[in-house]
Parts: C-alpha cells; structure tokens; sequence
C-alpha cells in the first residue's frame, strides 16, 4: 500500500515537493483570453495554482461563461473572499474559488477595485457585479465580503451585514481597521437602535441606583445612541 | 437580538428587520397573506447547536419562510491572525470547528505547508491521516448523538459520548489536551507519536465496529427515526451544488464530492476507501452517508496504522520547527534557532495559496496570502458549514416547526466555524 518510490524517514533533505498544475487549467485561461479578450488582466501561477485577474465589471460575465463551458463546466463556486492593499491602487482583491464538480477543473479569479486608503472619498465603496446570479452560493459570501471589507455587490438580492451587527461602523478586515481601542456606541446596543430617528422614551437612557435602593434621576446617552464620534461620521476619530 | 426596539410603535432597528417584522408575510408567488407569525428560533435554543438565530414566518405550523441570521460567535479569528505568526496562528484553527480540531490543524497546517513548499516526512502524514480520521469519527459522534437528542433518542446521546471519550482519551496521550490540541502543525506534527498509542488506537478499532452496530440497532430501522427523518427537508442534487453544499449535505443528496478522492492530499490516494452518497437528500440520507463514512474512516486508519512508518516526524529545518529541547541548552545554534522562531518564526515567500481538505463538515478551505513576512497578510477560511447553511432555508420551507429541528441536526453546523 505505501508507495515504495517515496522515501520513508524525512530525515537529511526532504525531497523538493512539486505541485501539479490542473490538467484543465490551460484550457480555461483559453477560453477566458478567447471570449473576454482585452478583460484578462493577467495570468499567474503559484505552487500549481492558477489565478486569472478580470476586469471588475465582466466577472460575472466570465463565471456564467465559465460556469456553461463545454469540457470545463465550473459549477461549484468555493468560496469568494477579499484581499485588502491599503496603498495600492486598485486597493482590494476580490477572489473567487471556482471548482467543477464534473471535471475536476479548479481555477481562482480575481478582480482588483477601489481607490487607495487615503486617496478618493472613504465613504464610497467600490462596486463588483454579483455572482449571485450565476450560483447562489455567492449569497453568504459576498455579505460577508461586504460586511468585513465594504466593497458592494451589485445585484445582490440581499447585501446586509451578516457577522457583524447591523449598526456597526467599519469594515473590520480593512488593514486600516484599528484592531484595539475601538469607541463603542455608548451603550452599545447590538442592533437594536434605529440609525436616525428619536429613541422610544426610555431606550439609551441609564438609570443609576445606589446602594441603598435610590435612584438617580435618568441621564440622556452621550452624544446620541451611538456615540458622539461615530454620528460625527468619523468611524476612527477616536484613534 | 429583537426586531422591534420597546414597546408597541418601536422602531424596527434596520432595513432587514424592517422586512421581517412587519406583521404580513410575502410568499413566493407574490400574494400578501395577513395570517402569518414571524417568531425567532434561537438563539438560545437548544437544538440549533450553537448560537444560530431562525427567524421562521408561519402559516399555522408550516413554514412560508426562514431566514438564519449568525454572527453571534463572530470572534474575528481572520483578523486576529494577521496580527500573530504562523506559529501562534495555530491554535486559533482549534477553536473554529471545536468538535474536530485535529482537521482545522490539518487544513492550516497544509496551507502553511504550501506556502513554504515543504512536504513533511511519511510519519507525520500517517500519523495525521489517522488522527484526522479518529477525529471525523469523534465529530460524527458528537452529530449522532446531538441530533438524535434533538428527536428525542436520548439513549444514543449517552453512547456516542461514551464512545467519543475513548478517542479523545487518545488525544490526550498524544497533546496532553482532550480538545484543543494543536497537535497537528505546520512542519509535522507537535510531538511523536507516543508509546502506546498504537496499542490504543488498535483497541479502539477493534471495539468500535460493534458499538456502531449499536447505533444502527437503535435508530436506522427504528420506525420512530424513520418517521421523523425520512423524506424530510428534502434537498436536490441540484440545489445543493447550487447553494455550495459540500461534505455530508452533498453527498446526502448525490453528490459524490469528497475531496479525498477529488483532490488527494495527504497521502489520502494510498488509501482504499468509499465515498457512501445517498439518493432522495432526506434527513435520513444524509444520516446514513455518515454513519457509513464512519466505517470507511475507520478503514482508513486500520490501512494507516498498519503502514504508520518509523523515522521522523517533523521536517528536518530548524527553521520551521524547533530544535529539541536538550540540544537548546546545549547547542549555539538551536539556541538561536530556537529564539528566532519563537519570537519572529518563518516568512514564506511571497504568494497566495488556496488548500482544501475535507472536514467532517465539509470542504474546509484555506485560503492564505503571504507578503514575505513572518506574519499570514490574509487568512481567510472557507467554512464548510457557513455555506452548507445556505442550504437550510430551501430544505425547511413548506416543513413543519419540528422538521426544522431534523434538519439543523442532519446539515451539522458548528457556530464556531460559521461566525468565525
């Protein structure tokens, strides 16, 4: 049962691993190059992996393609996630995991968008087409692409936060997220208050008791619901 | 977590909220119906295993429509591995799938691997292919015994921890720990496999395929299991390659797509083993296909202990591992070797891999970015059960509120590895 080709200790220098390429993986860089012609970005290979970089706005127009692609037929989407280059421009990945149940063809695509951290308006996300179209798996994924990084999905069914709660500030995975020393909303409420209107009376408002059973009188939340530096607009005012 | 903010004229808190709280229910074909409930499912309930919240919409006891809202184990582990070596980033992979650590090692360990194109010596490739398969067996147990608690066997529970304790009792041999390893790790494995443990896997494989006739005995031709599992929350072959399915959802339904066989890793093609796959994707199917792939992994381990070679069982690269003890205190070099890794550790070069291994949940993927330093720049996990999720809205629609305690049980999902 052991392959007597393979060495059995590993001790002194271990052999060089190889990493086979996908059998099909040059067929669907040809017919990516084929169909979407000036859209392929660029082709790279790393340990046996081949990743194809597409123009952000004909992704989903790539995976369809290659979703019904005689020979390749990727109808399994893996995954899609996020990358985050602060200073780069176009700042994020956007990489998606494709797989053929039917062929064993696996390739990753990636589309690059928005501007660097500190140039364009921050307020702003970047925009890729959904994939929800093409395999509804994408709906989880790209919520949480959105909720952790802020980059929105265009023709998604349903783009809210998923991990995170609903009025959170932020996009956690950006590289410029501080990881300490965040302000909560004051308290913090978990999802529960409205972003503008009035509160219900009574709901943000503390009411303090002593020891001996008095109660002070009520005091207002500072600054609003959420905190006065994050209704200033300024998620990261605080750092 | 409430929809509504108060009393009655509070403020619904979001735009999804505001969708789910208001007193009408859209079907599919349109229509508004006004007889409908919305109510939440968790996410303190005890059969949705975890913090998972349901927010069902009813039509008597039948389900119009469902929506899973998680996030509350969310503990950012992607976030928090950037900020920590490879090395320390370890033990955060124990506690994302917590009822199979030893596989969330694997598929961690195997990406780092990648990254720094190593391949580590045949020992520790048994030795992982036979932990990780006790440790599918222990997840299935787990499963079994939850599920079947959910439909009111309780007995089966009792056993399924009996039977589970004896592999973690394993574990402890090996780590120290029952749980959270972190035995398996990049470079090989922690320590050697110890003495006698050989003895008590064997003992286990021989005491093992009596228990689970056991199991077979009290629920596969049970007519109340039947009852409440066949037929139920169906799900398509389609639509589970739709939705993302993978691992026992998948194959439940017909699917065979297991990454053992699809794409070896591993050392996983020497092997001899099927892949069982069901045919309707009924709670039962998918209960089937498991209590057969635990025959099958416990062929595997029978094949891996028989072939579990001698020799080493890390890579021979101070560099990645560190030096024995004794040589520390003895040795310049290790000194320095030993200081450099634990302080700054390893910088694979720069590139991106993406390493799937099959989990007891399902395909778990690792996707990791390297910059060239010492710590991942991205590390991202491809949970099996947060896309299997997608599937449970599909399967419970049109089903009755106690179908949807079946079919939390039958898609096995761990909130820990949902949220992350």
């Amino acid at each position: 049962m052991a392959d007597e080709q393979r060495q059995t200790s590993g001790q002194g220098a271990a052999p060089a691993p190889d990493f086979p390429l996908n059998p099909l993986a040059e067929a669907t860089v040809t017919v990516l190059r084929e169909r979407l012609g000036d859209a392929v970005l660029d082709v790279a290979e790393h340990r046996g992996e081949t990743t194809v970089v597409l123009a952000p706005e004909r992704i989903a127009e790539a995976c369809e393609l290659l979703r019904d692609a005689d020979g390749l037929r990727y109808n399994f989407l893996a995954d899609v996630t996020a990358v985050d280059w602060p200073t780069r421009e176009p700042r994020f990945d956007v990489v998606y995991h494709l797989l053929s149940l039917e062929t064993r063809a696996v390739v990753r695509l990636k589309v690059q968008v928005g501007a660097p951290a500190d140039a364009g308006d921050p307020t702003v996300m970047p925009e890729v087409p959904s994939v929800t179209g093409v395999w509804p798996a994408a709906d989880f994924f790209e919520r949480e692409v959105f909720d952790l990084f802020g980059i929105r999905f265009a023709g998604h069914p349903n783009l809210t936060r998923i991990l995170m709660p609903q009025d959170w500030v932020g996009h956690p995975l950006r590289k410029d997220y501080p990881i300490t020393g965040i302000l909560l909303p004051e308290p913090h409420w978990g999802g529960q208050v409205p972003y503008d209107a009035p509160l219900p009376p009574g709901i943000g408002e503390q009411t303090l008791r002593t020891t001996d059973g008095s109660e002070q009188p009520p005091v207002a939340p500072r600054g609003g619901p959420r905190g006065g530096d994050q209704a200033a607009g300024d998620p990261y005012s605080d750092q | 977590m409430q929809t509504d903010v108060g009393a009655p004229g509070g403020r619904p808190s979001d735009e999804r909220a505001t969708a789910l709280s208001v007193d009408e229910s859209t079907p599919l074909d349109g229509s508004v119906r006004r007889d409908t409930m919305t109510i939440n499912m968790g996410p303190q309930h005890p059969s949705t295993h975890g913090v998972l919240r349901m927010i069902l919409t009813l039509d008597g006891e039948t389900i119009v429509r469902a929506q899973p809202d998680i996030g509350y184990l969310h503990t950012g582990i992607e976030k928090t591995a950037e900020g920590k070596s490879y090395f320390k980033s370890l033990v955060l992979t124990d506690r994302m799938d917590y009822l199979a650590p030893l596989n969330n090692n694997l598929g961690y360990s195997l990406a780092v691997e990648k990254l720094l194109g190593i391949e580590v010596p045949e020992r520790a490739l048994y030795g992982r292919v036979i932990l990780a398969e006790l440790q599918r067996i222990a997840s299935h147990l787990v499963w079994l015994g939850s599920s079947a608690l959910d439909l009111g066997a309780q007995s089966v529970f009792l056993y399924c921890f009996r039977e589970r304790e004896i592999i973690l009792d394993i574990f402890e041999l090996c780590s120290g720990v029952r749980m959270m390893t972190s035995y398996i790790m990049p470079g090989g494995l922690q320590a050697d496999l110890p003495e006698g443990f050989e003895r008590a896997v064997r003992e286990f494989l021989a005491l093992f395929p009596s228990r689970l006739r056991e199991y077979h005995d009290l629920l596969t031709n049970n007519r109340l299991w039947i009852d409440r599992t066949k037929g139920i929350c169906l799900l398509s072959a389609a639509d589970a390659i739709k939705f993302g399915c993978t691992g026992a959802v998948l194959r439940g339904s017909g699917v065979a797509y297991d990454v053992r066989k699809f794409f070896p890793y591993c050392g996983y093609e020497r092997f001899e083993f099927d892949i069982p796959v069901g045919s309707n994707g009924d709670v039962y199917d998918r209960y089937l296909v498991r209590m057969l792939e635990m025959d099958q992994s416990l062929r595997i381990v029978q094949q891996a202990l028989d072939g579990l070679p001698g020799g080493a069982w890390q890579v021979d690269d101070p560099k990645i591992v560190a030096p024995p003890k004794y040589m520390v205190s003895s040795n310049m070099e290790s000194l320095i070797h030993h200081f450099k890794l634990y302080t700054e550790g390893y910088r694979p070069p720069l590139g991106e891999v993406y390493v799937r291994t099959e989990s007891p949940k399902g395909e778990l993927g690792f996707y990791m970015v390297s910059d060239g330093s010492a710590k991942p720049y991205r590390m991202h996990v491809r949970a099996p059960s947060f896309a299997n999720l997608q599937a449970l809205p599909t399967m419970i629609e049109g089903a009755f509120v106690a179908d949807v305690v079946a079919a939390i049980g039958s898609i096995d999902i761990v909130l820990g590895e949902v949220d992350r």
